[in-house]
């Protein structure tokens, strides 16, 4: 039906179709072209794009987390707190070595995860009220364990993956693009990938035909805080600080770059791609505006349109294909 | 084996086991008071459980507003920018009088909840439109005050937060005023039985014609109505309205309302319940602060209270 229906339109309304949906390409393609322009070609610099490159990287990470919980039909607001334990366990005990900081890091990270798995799959909670809570819960206890102070005091050798550039590009953009790609293949090779996308769709349908979601849902959730460890170390090792307030803002951040990819909040459509893209555009626009000197003020409030806006576009064309 | 042999004792001890459970909020109130009255004999003096209440009074109006919201299946996650909005608003008009500097303020974060509820009835989910409207409040609340805090101009202003009526605190007056309105409102006017019921079953309500979108309308513009309020609170008591603070009140309001037994998915919860849920959140604060605990370490029991507080309720609802 719907082939029959797009042979029958006009071509013009068959080349607006195609433009929406490659909309996230198109609306980054004129964001460059604007940004070329207006910073008369500063901004595709190789400079400039590599310090893009390496902003996003963190948030990136953290963002390939968001995008499989809520491909779920979750949500986790504790991707910040948990990247800020996580990043103070890897220098909190600095005496045990490099390999075990590593490894406390990531277990930080696992274990968090894990309990967001347990209340959600077994106590059967809201992710909502689960990852809200989980959020106090990570930054009390890491403000706890510095008593609020940051950590300055770091060995060098803690700090060689954030000095480490090959080709002049920071490690961490290395890292973020083999991470989304080893998730890509997850999502879209394996069976745990379909089982990711079957329960997010119509969890009891999943349930029906012989998938365990619980199982899914919870290594979904050991994932993300394994991939929030990871943003965790490289936070601490680039900026040399362990911070338990580090990556407040990296929540909302890394939900908006997921919705601005047109990932659905319901769960089971969207690509991590996309949210990819997302990520991209966020960080091209907090690049523009700072070239052009827009107040750090505004940014916020643009933000908040942004995803208000791109939402509304989802939905729309939603509503228009049924 | 021993209960079978004692079945009226057995009987009259699923009697009390019921109660519990059918009253588990209000057990848990009494509980909480009861321990924090042993733990410290500072709790139960007059000064400290005015001085209490009267803090919780902003937390307790957001927490109605949220209740709300959560009534009609929704969220508000604007009421930490809407205080901090509503208080630069306040202090910068009140150089035209007071009430002017009032009525100015109740108009624009009513207008802000007019947004919020028109993008929530454009099919937008409600976590995302008022997290949008997290940022604009808020930098609106920068650029009126360009970043700066504003010192109040009117003294008198902070009368609302300091004097007292019978010696008890004008903010307790304002909390139960409210509290006892919208306890009215929410079980006798039509337009509140309208709020159980669009949470409920959207579609059910929609078809026995009740107007869907006009009671999402007026939620959303009474959160930030009764934010406004809030915000009166807030302003009053720091004598200065501070743009960049009252962060995360959302995350308070939606603990408050969901420790008294509101349901997120819609249709369950009370006035009721939000006050008590408000008062336990304050008692248990209230009672670590007396202790001297670290704030850091607090912030983690109140992760932990949430998760319990969410248990039992689901439980509860569960079991009826």
């Amino acid at each position: 039906m719907e082939q029959l229906k797009i042979a029958g339109q006009r071509p013009q309304t068959l080349v607006w179709s195609k433009l929406f949906e490659y909309r996230l390409i198109v609306l980054m393609a004129l964001l460059i072209v604007l940004m070329t322009a207006m910073t008369d070609g500063t901004f595709l610099q190789w400079g400039n794009i590599r310090n893009l490159l390496s902003q996003s990287a963190i948030v990136g990470i953290l963002t390939i987390a968001q995008c499989l919980v809520i491909l779920t039909g979750g949500i986790d607001l504790s991707v910040g707190a948990i990247m800020a334990a996580a990043s103070l366990a890897y220098v909190i005990q600095q005496d045990i070595g490099l390999m075990l900081s590593i490894l406390l890091a990531v277990a930080v990270g696992a274990l968090f995860g894990a309990f967001n798995g347990f209340f959600v799959t077994r106590i059967k909670l809201t992710p909502f009220i689960v990852t809200l809570a989980t959020m106090e819960i990570a930054r009390g206890l890491s403000s706890t364990a510095v008593r609020g102070e940051p950590i300055f005091n770091i060995r060098s050798e803690f700090l060689t993956f954030g000095s480490m550039r090959p080709l002049g590009i920071p490690l961490q953009v290395y890292v973020w693009i083999v991470l989304v790609l080893a998730t890509w293949f997850l999502l879209h090779r394996t069976t745990w990938g379909k089982a990711v996308y079957a329960t997010g769709g119509n969890e009891r349908a999943a349930k029906l035909s012989g998938i365990d979601t619980r199982r899914t849902k919870m290594s979904v959730y050991v994932y993300a805080g394994l991939l929030c460890a990871i943003a965790g170390i490289l936070f601490t090792s680039r900026l040399a600080i362990g911070e338990p307030s580090a990556g407040d803002s990296y929540n909302l951040d890394s939900i908006a770059a997921v919705v601005i990819g047109g990932v659905a909040l319901s769960g089971g459509e969207g690509k991590l791609s996309h949210a990819m893209i997302g990520v991209l555009i966020f960080a091209m626009l907090n690049n523009f505006m700072n070239l052009l000197g827009v107040s750090p003020f505004y940014q916020q409030a643009l933000k908040g349109i942004i995803i208000i806006l791109a939402i509304y576009v989802n939905i729309r064309k939603q509503g228009s294909r049924h | 084996m021993k209960s079978e042999a004692q079945p009226l004792g057995n009987s009259q001890l699923h009697k009390v086991t019921a109660f519990i459970r059918n009253h588990n909020l209000y057990v848990l109130l009494v509980l909480s008071i009861v321990i924090a009255s042993l733990l410290s004999e500072q709790f139960l003096t007059y000064q400290n459980i005015t001085n209490l209440l009267s803090q919780m009074s902003i937390i307790g109006i957001l927490a109605i507003a949220q209740m709300m919201v959560m009534l009609t299946a929704g969220i508000d996650l604007s009421h930490g920018s809407f205080i901090a909005l509503g208080s630069v608003l306040l202090a910068t008009t009140m150089d035209a009088g007071v009430p002017v500097a009032i009525a100015a303020t109740f108009g624009c974060l009513t207008l802000l909840g007019f947004v919020n509820g028109f993008f929530a009835n454009r099919g937008i989910h409600p976590f995302i439109v008022t997290l949008g409207m997290m940022g604009i409040a808020r930098t609106l609340a920068l650029v009126f005050s360009d970043g700066q805090t504003v010192k109040v101009p009117a003294a008198a202003f902070e009368n609302i937060a300091y004097s007292t009526l019978f010696g008890i605190p004008v903010p307790i007056f304002i909390w139960f005023g409210v509290l006892l309105i919208f306890h009215r409102f929410l079980k006798y006017h039509p337009t509140g039985r309208h709020i159980y019921a669009v949470g409920g079953n959207q579609e059910a309500a929609r078809l026995t014609g009740i107007n869907v979108k006009k009671i999402k309308y007026v939620v959303y513009m009474l959160s930030g109505f009764l934010a406004t309020i809030s915000a009166m609170i807030y302003t009053s008591r720091i004598g200065a309205a501070l743009p960049d603070k009252a962060v995360g009140y959302e995350m308070d309001s939606i603990a408050a309302a969901v420790i008294g037994g509101t349901s997120l998915f819609g249709g369950v919860g009370a006035v009721k319940g939000a006050m008590v849920g408000v008062i336990i959140y304050g008692v248990i604060s209230n009672i670590l602060n007396l202790m001297g605990v670290s704030p850091y370490f607090q912030q983690f029991l109140k992760g932990l209270i949430i998760l319990a507080a969410v248990y039992i309720n689901t439980r509860g609802q569960r079991d009826s």
